[in-house]
C-alpha cells in the first residue's frame, strides 16, 4: 500500500506544490491580520477571517483532488491497475488513503496556525479547534460523496456531480433566504452570537456530536463501494 | 561497530534531541515570566503553545535521528495495520474512557463521599454536556497529531531501541522513567500538579515517572500488537483531552466540583494512578508473556 500511496503523491506532485503555496499565502494572511488587527476589534476580525480561510484551505484540497484520478483515466492503465497484485481494491484504497493524508496534513497546518494565532492574540478565546474539526469532517464527507462518481464515470462527470451539488445547495440556500423564515438573522444584533446560540441547541448538539463519526463511517463505506464501481468504470474509460 | 553499539548511539542521539529543547526553553520562559509558566496567568498562552509544539519534539527527534544516522525508515510504525487489529484501535479509546469513569468513582468516594449519586452530577443541560463530551472524544481522535508527536518518538523509536538493548520488562520501566523525566521541566513549571504541594517539584516528578511507566506499558502493548503508532496516539490524546478532571468539570454538579477543586492535584493522583496501575500491570504481563512465547 505504501508504494501505491507514494506513486499517488508523485503523480499529484505539481498540485501539491500549488496547494502548499496557497496554504502558505493563507497562513501569512491570517498571521498578518492577527498581528495588525487593533486590540478592540481583534475578536470580530479573527471570527470573520479565520474560519473562512481555514474553510478555503480545505476547499482547495477538494477542488484539486480530481487531479489524483486524472493520471489513471485510461482503459489500458485502468486494466493494468486491476491486474496488479493489489488489484482494484489496492488502487482505490490507495486513492482514499492519499486523500485522507492530504486532508490530515491540511488539518495539521490549520491547527498549528491556529495555535500561533492564539499566541499572537495572547488568548485561547480565538481557538478554532472545534471549527477545524467540523470543516475537516465536512470535507471528508464531501470527498466520500464525490469519489465514487470519479471512479465510475471519470473526471468530467465526477466534477459535474461534485460542483453541481454545490450549486444545488447554493440554490436551496438562496431560495430559503428569499422565501424562508430568516427573522432570527434580521433581528439579531450579533450574527456570530446568534449562530453560536443556534448551534448550542440540543438537536444541533446531537447532530454535531455524531457528525465526525458519520463522516468517517461514510468515507469508509464510500471506499468499499468504489472498488466494484472502479472495475465497472474501467470498462467505460476511453482507450 | 557492532549492532548494539549502533543502537546505543542512535538512542543517545534521539534522547539528546528530545530532551534538550524542553530543558532549555521552559526554564527560559519561567525566568522570563518570573514564575512557573503553568502557574502564571500572564504566561497562559505561552504555556499552551509550549504544550502543543513541545509534544512534537519527540517526533522531530525520531525523524532527525533516522536521517542523521542513515537508519532509513524501516519499522517506523507508520502503517495503519487496521485489518485484524480493530479491537486494539477500539481498546485504545475504550480503556481510557473506562479509566476516566473509574477515576471519577474513586474521587467521588474518597473526596466527596457525603454527596449522593444524584448530587454528584449536574442535572441541567444533560444532552448538551453528553454531546460536548462525545465531540471532545472525536476531536481527540481526529486532531490526534500532537499526541502522535510524542508517540512516534517514545513508542515508535525509543521503546524498540530499549527493547533491543535490555528486553521488554526492563525497557518498559526504563522507557517509562525516561518519558516521565522528559516531562520534568513541565512538572517544575506547574503542569499536571500545580506548584502548591509538599516536596515541590520532586514529588511531582516522581509521580509523573510512576504514572508514565504504567501508561508506557499500555501504549507499548497497543503499538506492539498493531505494529502501528496510531492507536497509542489516539489513546494518548483521549487521555490528555478527555481525562477525569475534564469529565468532572463537564458533568459534575457545582457542589462536587467545589469539593474536588479544594483537593490538591497530587492527592488526586493516586485515584488516577489506581486505574492506570491496573491497566499497566495487565499490559505488562501481556507484553512479557508475548516475549516469552516468542523465545
Amino acid at each position: 500500500m505504501s508504494g501505491i500511496i507514494y506513486k499517488n503523491f508523485l503523480a499529484y506532485k505539481l498540485d501539491l506544490i500549488v496547494l502548499g503555496a496557497m496554504d502558505l499565502i493563507s497562513i501569512i494572511t491570517i498571521l498578518l491580520a492577527t498581528a495588525a488587527a487593533p486590540a478592540h476589534s481583534l475578536e470580530e476580525i479573527l471570527a470573520g477571517i479565520c474560519p473562512g480561510i481555514y474553510f478555503s484551505m480545505f476547499l482547495m484540497v477538494s477542488i484539486f483532488d480530481h487531479q489524483l484520478f486524472a493520471a489513471d483515466e485510461k482503459r489500458t492503465i485502468g486494466s493494468f491497475n486491476i491486474s496488479c497484485p493489489s488489484g482494484a481494491k489496492g488502487h482505490v484504497e490507495g486513492k482514499y488513503y492519499t486523500l485522507l493524508i492530504i486532508n490530515i496534513a491540511t488539518l495539521v497546518i490549520c491547527f498549528l496556525t491556529d495555535t500561533v494565532v492564539c499566541l499572537i492574540a495572547d488568548s485561547t478565546m480565538y481557538s478554532m479547534g472545534s471549527v477545524l474539526m467540523i470543516i475537516f469532517c465536512g470535507n471528508i464527507l464531501y470527498t466520500a460523496f464525490a469519489n465514487p462518481f470519479y471512479l465510475r464515470f471519470g473526471i468530467m462527470f465526477g466534477n459535474t456531480v461534485k460542483f453541481g451539488s454545490i450549486g444545488v445547495l447554493f440554490l436551496i440556500g438562496i431560495i430559503y433566504f428569499l422565501f424562508g423564515d430568516i427573522s432570527f438573522i434580521l433581528e439579531s444584533e450579533n450574527l456570530l452570537e446568534t449562530v453560536m446560540t443556534l448551534l448550542s441547541g440540543d438537536i444541533a448538539m446531537i447532530i454535531l456530536s455524531i457528525f465526525p463519526a458519520v463522516s468517517i463511517l461514510l468515507y469508509w463505506v464510500s471506499c468499499k463501494i468504489s472498488v466494484p464501481l472502479y472495475k465497472k468504470g474501467v470498462e467505460a474509460y476511453e482507450q | 561497530m557492532n549492532s548494539k553499539k549502533i543502537t546505543i548511539k542512535r538512542l543517545v542521539i534521539y534522547l539528546l534531541i528530545a530532551f534538550i529543547p524542553f530543558w532549555i526553553i521552559i526554564p527560559i520562559l519561567n525566568n522570563h515570566f518570573g514564575e512557573p509558566i503553568y502557574a502564571s496567568e500572564k504566561a497562559a498562552i505561552a504555556a499552551y503553545a509550549v504544550g502543543v509544539f513541545g509534544m512534537l519534539i519527540p517526533s522531530i527527534a525520531h525523524l532527525v535521528t533516522r536521517l542523521v544516522t542513515k537508519e532509513g525508515f524501516k519499522n517506523s510504525y507508520l502503517g495503519l495495520n487496521f485489518k485484524g487489529n480493530a479491537k486494539y484501535y477500539i481498546a485504545s479509546v475504550a480503556v481510557k474512557l473506562a479509566e476516566v469513569l473509574l477515576f471519577v468513582i474513586l474521587v467521588w468516594q474518597i473526596f466527596a463521599g457525603d454527596l449522593s449519586f444524584s448530587e454528584v452530577f449536574a442535572s441541567d443541560e444533560k444532552v448538551a454536556r453528553i454531546c460536548s463530551y462525545i465531540l471532545t472524544i472525536f476531536a481527540s481522535i481526529i486532531v490526534f497529531f500532537p499526541a502522535f508527536g510524542e508517540e512516534w518518538g517514545w513508542r515508535g523509536y525509543m521503546m524498540p531501541k530499549l527493547t533491543e538493548l535490555m528486553g521488554k520488562p526492563a525497557a518498559i520501566i526504563v522507557g517509562g522513567i525516561l518519558w516521565g523525566l522528559w516531562h520534568a521541566p513541565l512538572t517544575i513549571a506547574g503542569h499536571n500538579f500545580g506548584v502548591d504541594y509538599d516536596f515541590f517539584p520532586w514529588l511531582g516528578i516522581v509521580l509523573m515517572c510512576v504514572f508514565c511507566t504504567f501508561m508506557n506499558a499500555f501504549l507499548t502493548l497497543l503499538t506492539e500488537k498493531t505494529k502501528s503508532i496510531y492507536p497509542a496516539s489516539f489513546c494518548h490524546m483521549v487521555n490528555n483531552n478527555c481525562g477525569g478532571m475534564i469529565f468532572i468539570s463537564l458533568f459534575g454538579s457545582e457542589a462536587f466540583i467545589e469539593k474536588i477543586s479544594a483537593v490538591n492535584a497530587v492527592m488526586l493522583m493516586p485515584c488516577m494512578m489506581g486505574t492506570s496501575v491496573i491497566v499497566g500491570i495487565i499490559s505488562f504481563i501481556l507484553l512479557v508473556k508475548k516475549e516469552k512465547t516468542q523465545e
